[in-house]
């Protein structure tokens, strides 16, 4: 008889536990999911799978890190910082885009890979060299770090542990739903957008309407580095910044990128999502030791069941049902 | 002579657009078969979905009784069906004599790992497939050129191996897409001399082209599609005359003029 | 004619094995074969990754984790279960190809890129695994011990972590150990001559005519009978069984094995060495190999004296990398020898070369 009753009191007892895994899983996978929204960019204008995602997220971080808060650097002001970051990775994002014009005509799939991992081990190597190997800790966006927000005790139970929601977590979901919010309105609403897309659907056709192809491929290039580097420059001071970060949040945002279905901008944005938030929870209930090899056997069991996504396989589904 | 290819209702659409609709014919066994038909009246589309490149939307295809349709084309050329494509698509890594020996892939058996040790009479095998594959070469008439690389053939002859290759699997039914485009008038007197010899040795012939002049000369039935619907079947002189067809050609010339 | 291509696989192997016999013998001091001994190792795995990208025309981004497999299951079975080294390296083998039939399966079917990510989380997922290999054992795996009578450490192997597998022995043949380096650069160079012939057979045979009608033109590949999804899962098989038995001298020849030496940048390291020996190209795997080793040699030297530059190594193969994709996507071994064909070719007779109408693929969807 008194089962249930102990039952529910525990799970109201860990609800503070819940809902803080929620939140922070959800600012991780806000920033999985910009990053997945960046590979989305440049896949759906030029089929190119671009393995350096990633290394533009640390270039928003390490940049921005150098202007403002770096012993030799100039210590500008975020608000000035930040564009010039985001400016320093479309830089390198439309050379990226640039180089991969001429193999981007005729070359394989595998070319292209290949050239996109040298552009990321590059990348790699050139920040490692201009700002060393070790971590450094990034200025948050505001001063205040947080608040502590007590639920009922009603529902808690008498001394259970506040939620602490931090300034930056919520900076970087706002920052994610601002960036998914001004993308959606430029496919969909702006000529530059909507040519973009036509180029991914039909190169030879958008050229024959007189769309510059080259300079839509570069375009794609900038605006998923600026998008990567927004990304960086809000993740750094939660989780530091260093030349080596690129890597794991690109293959994890790239992760979210497949499982919401290789080209597909709400699906990616929801599995970025999901990713962060079950990531979190796997890490506290199961083991935080897999906490990153936890992305991939995801990635691996979706290329398995649904190479398109989770979302085609619901679609698939109901197809046939 | 007995139905040897059945197409009945195949349609195919490409995210809503209809290229082939509902269109159904049969080939009979050694008949030389042609299909024609205005640019963009599906022909290709069609051609693909009997080889099997190209899943049809709807509708079936069957081969000596069996639905062929919905099966992949490695499967499809191991029951008997070979094809040329429209713009020659040659292994252009290899030499002349090495394209056709990979027509004779399903006629011959090495493995991986007997190829790796040689084990097996591979090298018996080998042997046998290469003078396989000159007697194919010399059917065509180009055994003179059989280790020259295959991109440096002239584009006529590219064509030639191409079917060269493709009678090497030893096919009941050929599909030669626009064999004769690009070819010069000399080129393609020898084409219609080389169909007609296969015919005769018993592959059955279904052929798309544009040029109508040796289509009504050398087939026993034409099938005519346009926008992507079958308009008219029947004899090359029933087909001349039919007022659909000389419609939807008139309207193709105008459209050109 | 016909006996061309045999033959000169022939005159490469001859002249192959004479090379090896004799460098040795300009090799004043005994160190200096150690970084050969490490070409001919990474040249098993470059073979197999050769095929698959040459071939296939599919990417391999976690080809680190077929060689680690191979590494530390010789590793796990000769330490901790007594294992010969000769039963431990075909187990490893084994293994290594269940696991890429199981990873290349699904996404070998589909576009190019799909392989690259699969093998990419896979690469990560191995390493992960090695590093956070928990000492303990497992509870249940404790409770089967227990239940079977064997001791723990049996039931539940141990990866050493972070700190890797020491003590792994040395290959031998009865009473004589491969443990000196000039023993171990014959042993290992005899692993991947022998390698490079049987994969030099494949390329001569029905097989291998296959792979490279399908890199040719796919569509007409299948239009001929080629199951070119079963023959990309064979190839990318055989690349990680090679992968794992060249992981598996790797263990026996250095005696250790850490994460660190499968993790990502090796993955690439590997591509970096098939790029640079070009595609298709079965012997251009020694010479891709071999700059890499050379180069990564030296620039560690490099590193050691400014540590600044210790990345370096990483700029410069992804520089080659990106200048080679881009000018010579065929490779440098391949584009040097088309160019010097072309040139004999061009003074024996003029080309009758013609294009044939090359018509722009239109994307159907």
């Amino acid at each position: 008889m008194t089962e249930p009753v102990y039952a529910r009191k525990r799970i109201m007892g860990n609800l503070p536990d819940i809902l803080q895994l929620l939140f922070t899983g959800l600012a991780v996978g806000s920033i999985y999911a910009i990053i997945a929204v960046g590979f989305t960019v440049i896949f759906s204008s030029t089929q190119v799978v671009n393995f350096a995602q990633g290394e533009f997220v640390m270039i928003g971080a390490l940049v921005s890190y150098w202007l403002v808060g770096a012993e030799h650097g100039p210590h500008l002001p975020l608000l000035l910082a930040l564009p010039l970051a985001v400016l320093t990775a479309m830089f390198v994002g439309s050379a990226l885009g640039w180089v991969l014009m001429r193999p981007l005509k005729d070359a394989s799939v595998t070319t292209l890979i290949i050239i996109t991992v040298g552009a990321s081990m590059l990348m790699h190597g050139i920040a490692s060299m201009l700002w060393g190997k070790d971590p450094v800790s990034v200025t948050a966006f505001s001063k205040t770090s947080g608040y502590s927000l007590y639920l009922p005790a009603a529902l808690t139970g008498p001394d259970a542990y506040p939620v602490y929601i931090g300034t930056q977590e919520l900076w970087v979901m706002g920052l994610a739903a601002l960036i998914v919010l001004l993308l959606t309105f430029f496919f969909n609403k702006t000529m530059v957008g909507k040519a973009m897309r036509a180029v991914s659907v039909n190169r030879h056709g958008a050229r024959l309407i007189g769309i510059n192809v080259s300079r839509m491929v570069v375009g794609a290039f900038a605006l998923s580095a600026a998008i990567g580097a927004i990304a960086g420059a809000a993740i750094a001071p939660i989780s530091m910044a260093s030349y080596g970060m690129g890597t794991m949040l690109g293959l994890k945002g790239f992760a979210a990128a497949i499982v919401g279905g290789l080209g597909n901008f709400p699906g990616s944005v929801i599995a970025g999502l999901l990713l962060g938030i079950m990531e979190n929870f796997s890490a506290t209930y199961i083991s935080s030791q897999y906490k990153d090899a936890f992305a991939f056997i995801i990635l691996l069991v979706v290329l398995v069941i649904s190479p398109n996504g989770i979302v085609a396989l619901f679609r698939r589904r109901r197809a046939r049902a | 002579m007995t139905t040897l290819l059945d197409v009945k209702n195949l349609t195919r659409a490409f995210d809503g657009l209809i290229a082939v609709s509902d269109v159904s014919f049969s080939i009979t066994g050694g008949q030389i078969k042609a299909l024609i038909g205005p640019n963009g009246a599906g022909k290709s589309t069609l051609l693909n979905m009997v080889s099997g490149t190209l899943p049809p939307t709807s509708g079936l295809i069957a081969y000596q009784g069996r639905v062929i349709s919905n099966r992949p084309p490695h499967r499809i050329a191991g029951y008997g069906i070979a094809r040329t494509f429209q713009n020659v698509e040659l292994f252009m890594n290899m030499t002349v004599a090495e394209n056709v020996m990979v027509g004779r892939h399903l006629r011959s058996r090495g493995m991986l790992f007997s190829a790796m040790f040689r084990l097996f009479g591979t090298a018996a095998e080998e042997r046998r497939v290469r003078e396989d594959a000159l007697r194919f070469l010399e059917r065509v008439g180009l055994h003179d050129q059989a280790d020259t690389p295959a991109s440096e053939l002239p584009f006529g002859r590219q064509r030639l191996l191409e079917i060269a290759r493709a009678l090497a699997t030893e096919p009941r039914l050929l599909l030669l897409d626009e064999a004769a485009s690009g070819l010069s008038t000399r080129e393609k007197r020898d084409l219609v001399s080389l169909i007609y010899a296969i015919r005769d040795a018993g592959v059955t012939i279904f052929m798309v082209d544009h040029d109508m002049d040796l289509v009504m000369s050398i087939s026993d039935e034409v099938v005519v599609l346009d926008h992507g619907e079958k308009i008219a079947e029947g004899t090359p002189t029933d087909v001349q005359h039919d007022e659909r067809v000389i419609a939807a050609y008139l309207g193709e010339e105008a459209a050109h003029a | 004619m016909t006996r061309f291509r045999p033959s000169l696989t022939m005159i490469s192997a001859v002249v192959g094995i004479l090379l090896v016999t004799i460098v040795p013998c300009f090799v004043k001091n005994s160190y200096a074969l150690v970084p050969l001994t490490f070409i001919a190792i990474f040249t098993i795995v470059v073979i197999g990754l050769n095929l698959l990208m040459g071939y296939a025309g599919q990417v391999s981004l976690g080809h680190a984790a077929f060689f680690a497999i191979g590494a530390y299951t010789s590793g796990i079975l000769t330490t901790q279960y007594g294992f010969s080294p000769w039963l431990a390296m075909p187990a490893g083998m084994v293994l290594a190809g269940l696991v890429a039939f199981l990873v290349g399966m699904p996404c070998l079917r589909l576009h190019g890129h799909y392989l690259a990510m699969a093998t990419l989380g896979f690469g990560m997922i191995i390493y992960i695994l090695l590093m956070q290999w928990p000492d303990f054992t497992p509870m249940p795996f404790e409770r089967l011990g227990a239940l079977l009578h064997i001791p723990a450490s049996l039931v539940w192997p141990t990866t050493g972590g972070a700190s890797g597998l020491v003590d792994i022995p040395e290959l031998a043949v009865g009473p004589f150990v491969f443990h000196e380096n000039i023993q171990k650069f014959y042993l290992t160079w005899a692993f991947a001559i022998l390698a490079l012939l049987l994969c030099a057979n494949i390329v001569n045979s029905r097989v291998g005519r296959a792979l490279r009608a399908v890199h040719g033109s796919e569509a007409a590949a299948a239009t001929l009978g080629v199951n070119i999804a079963a023959y990309k899962i064979q190839v990318f098989v055989l690349s990680a069984v090679l992968a794992a038995l060249a992981g598996s001298l790797y263990a026996h020849v250095v005696n250790f094995v850490s994460p660190p030496t499968f993790n990502f940048i090796r993955s690439v390291d590997f591509v970096v060495m098939v790029v640079i020996g070009g595609m298709a190209s079965i012997w251009g795997a020694v010479l891709g190999a071999g700059t890499i080793v050379l180069l990564g040699n030296w620039l560690q030297d490099v590193g050691a004296k400014y540590p600044r530059f210790a990345e370096f190594d990483l700029i410069i193969h992804s520089a080659i990398l990106i200048l080679v994709m881009i000018f010579m996507p065929a490779g440098i071994v391949c584009t040097v020898r088309d160019a010097v064909l072309r040139w004999l070719r061009g003074r024996t007779a003029a080309p009758t070369q013609t294009a044939p109408a090359h018509v722009e693929e239109v994307a159907t969807k």
